[in-house]
């Protein structure tokens, strides 16, 4: 249980981390991209979820959910800091 | 990594067992919360026939204002509602509804009342009224519609808090069916078969998948757009961060304008049915269900009229006029937002229902039934599994509590629509003695063999279904006794299961 919960929160922090990328990077118009971000983060999440449940080695997995959330965070805060 | 081995030796691509072994850890656990936001969301479709079975009371007039202009005539018999100004003026005079800023609600969702809506620090001021003669119901009076919809919106707890867990429910029914899914090998199989004959503890798990996969479509639509309405929110904070710089204010007026504050004094405006008229010009095929009003009678005053847009795809459009003089101050518009608008304004309409009539509704009644018999097969399931070594605690604690759930919605359901005079399940009282009798009942039945808490709760639908029958009332007849044959069927496959677990326990141990 204590594993699923953990997927289930690293898994939703990567879902708005993947949702941030796509609301400042995609070449939409603002509104569009938010609106779209909404609808999607939860499709994403869900595939996240799976994946992680389907390779079933959880300490490489938290290990790699981790390198990806800190590689997205770097992304975002470059974007926020040297963006338009 | 044993797993791993296995699956490399089946040549399956997919990890079959981790899913299936997720799918039963987490479904059983989640079972009674689960069961709680389905059954009252099921119910919850019918709020506004709800609220009328509750108070049947009310001579009640058409349902929107778009009828009360002198072109289209009401029926002869019904008699003509009230003007949307004149029911304001009597919310303002005789019910004291007197705030500054309000919303009405029209239309289906709650049924042929008209809402007053006002939200002052948190506290909810809710004022139903009768769009014919202009009575309000009794305060004192709570309404079973709107604790079945709170319960399904937020389980009853402060507003955050609850619509997160609620959310958070969601993604999790959202993993249970897809993890339900990918867990088996012959999936297309599992479309079509359904093996009576082969022992009653095939046809069970054959069931179990049948309907899981039928109504995947749904049960995934509904978790995924569910998730987001309660967890929309928190997206919402995370992409203020992202584009207006964190703040969340910024945001909402970028989408739906700003309302200037009042300014003080009396001002004379032009009247609701005016401006009401005005937005249902605004878009072709525009249906109005909100109508919001800022500043009353200020020189300050904005009324925006909320609605959807039905010209094939449906979108949530909204216009704000100055009540003043009569100009528009400010359009969302999501036509014009791309794919994201489109695809965004869906998902409430998707998942409330409302872009159709009754049918539409009785359409996902019947889905979510069939969502619940997964549901609870599932159970059925597990309880074949363990039945030789007998559950553990946890699992004994969750499978008593789903059942309790099922016996107290029966129960409840009953009191609020069918038996309104003997007590008003509304009250949140009144809803906790009934599940304290029903969690009561389920650990009496277990421990004395007595009849099972969900036979009773479905026994106890269909004896309801009968009464309303007897009415005439046949939509409330037809969902209760649908849903009461429901438990009643589920029990039958568990009973069935149980007589075909011991002929099979017999036949391995000959074996």
């Amino acid at each position: 249980m204590l594993r699923t919960f953990n997927t289930t929160i690293m898994a939703f922090l990567l879902a708005i981390a993947f949702s941030m990328i796509i609301v400042l990077f995609l070449p939409f118009e603002l509104h569009n991209r938010l609106l779209l971000t909404v609808v999607f983060v939860a499709p994403i999440w869900l595939g996240i979820a799976l994946w992680v449940t389907q390779k079933n080695n959880m300490k490489r997995m938290l290990a790699y959910l981790t390198i990806a959330l800190i590689v997205m965070v770097g992304l975002i805060a470059a974007r926020l800091v040297y963006g338009s | 990594m044993d797993l791993k081995k296995q699956n490399k030796k089946n040549g399956t691509a997919v990890n079959i067992k981790s899913f299936t072994k997720v799918h039963r850890k987490v479904g059983v656990f989640f079972m009674p919360l689960l069961l709680v936001i389905v059954i009252t969301g099921a119910w919850s479709l019918f709020r506004a026939e709800l609220l009328q079975w509750q108070f049947p009371h009310f001579e009640l007039g058409e349902s929107s204002f778009q009828f009360t202009s002198a072109e289209s005539k009401p029926a002869p018999e019904s008699k003509p509602r009230k003007s949307l100004q004149e029911l304001v003026n009597i919310a303002r005079d005789e019910h004291g509804f007197v705030y500054s800023g309000f919303s009405i609600h029209d239309k289906e969702r709650y049924g042929d009342f008209v809402l007053f809506f006002n939200k002052t620090d948190g506290v909810e001021n809710m004022l139903f009224m009768d769009p014919v003669s202009g009575e309000a119901l009794d305060a004192s009076q709570a309404s079973f519609s709107e604790t079945v919809y709170d319960l399904h919106l937020k389980l009853l707890l402060p507003s955050s808090i609850g619509k997160y867990l609620v959310g958070l429910m969601g993604l999790l029914l959202m993993y249970l069916v897809f993890t339900g899914f990918l867990a088996h090998k012959n999936i297309g199989k599992n479309f079509v078969q359904l093996r009576v004959h082969k022992g009653r503890q095939i046809f069970a798990t054959d069931l179990h998948k049948l309907l899981g996969n039928w109504s995947l479509l749904f049960s995934g639509l509904m978790s995924i757009t569910g998730a987001l309405l309660g967890l929309f929110s928190i997206v919402l904070l995370v992409l203020a961060m992202a584009a207006y710089g964190g703040d969340v204010k910024a945001l909402f007026a970028d989408f739906l304008g700003t309302q200037p504050k009042a300014v003080g004094g009396v001002a004379d405006f032009i009247s609701l049915d005016s401006l009401y008229q005005l937005a249902q010009q605004q878009w072709e095929g525009y249906k109005i269900s909100t109508i919001e009003i800022h500043n009353y009678a200020d020189p300050a005053m904005r009324v925006t009229f909320e609605g959807e847009l039905m010209n094939g795809f449906i979108t949530q459009q909204h216009v704000t006029y100055d009540a003043i003089n009569g100009g528009v101050t400010f359009v969302t518009d999501f036509t014009d937002k791309g794919a994201g608008g489109y695809m965004y304004s869906a998902l409430p309409s998707l998942h409330f229902a409302s872009f159709g009539g009754a049918w539409l509704k009785l359409i996902y009644w019947f889905l979510t039934l069939a969502l619940l018999l997964v549901m609870v097969t599932g159970i059925t399931i597990k309880s074949l599994r363990l039945r030789d070594k007998g559950f553990s605690t946890s699992d004994l604690i969750v499978t008593q509590l789903s059942q309790a759930v099922i016996l107290a919605a029966s129960i409840a359901v009953v009191f609020g629509v069918v038996f309104t005079e003997l007590m008003n399940p509304g009250d949140y009282t009144t809803l906790g003695l009934i599940t304290l009798v029903a969690v009561v009942y389920t650990l009496m039945s277990n421990k004395f063999k007595w009849l099972s808490s969900v036979t009773i709760a479905g026994w106890i639908l269909v004896l309801a279904g009968i009464v309303v029958a007897f009415k005439g009332e046949v939509l409330l007849m037809a969902l209760c006794l649908t849903l009461g044959l429901i438990w009643l069927f589920s029990q039958k496959v568990g009973s069935m299961v149980n007589k075909a677990n011991l002929s099979s326990n017999k036949q391995s141990s000959t074996k």
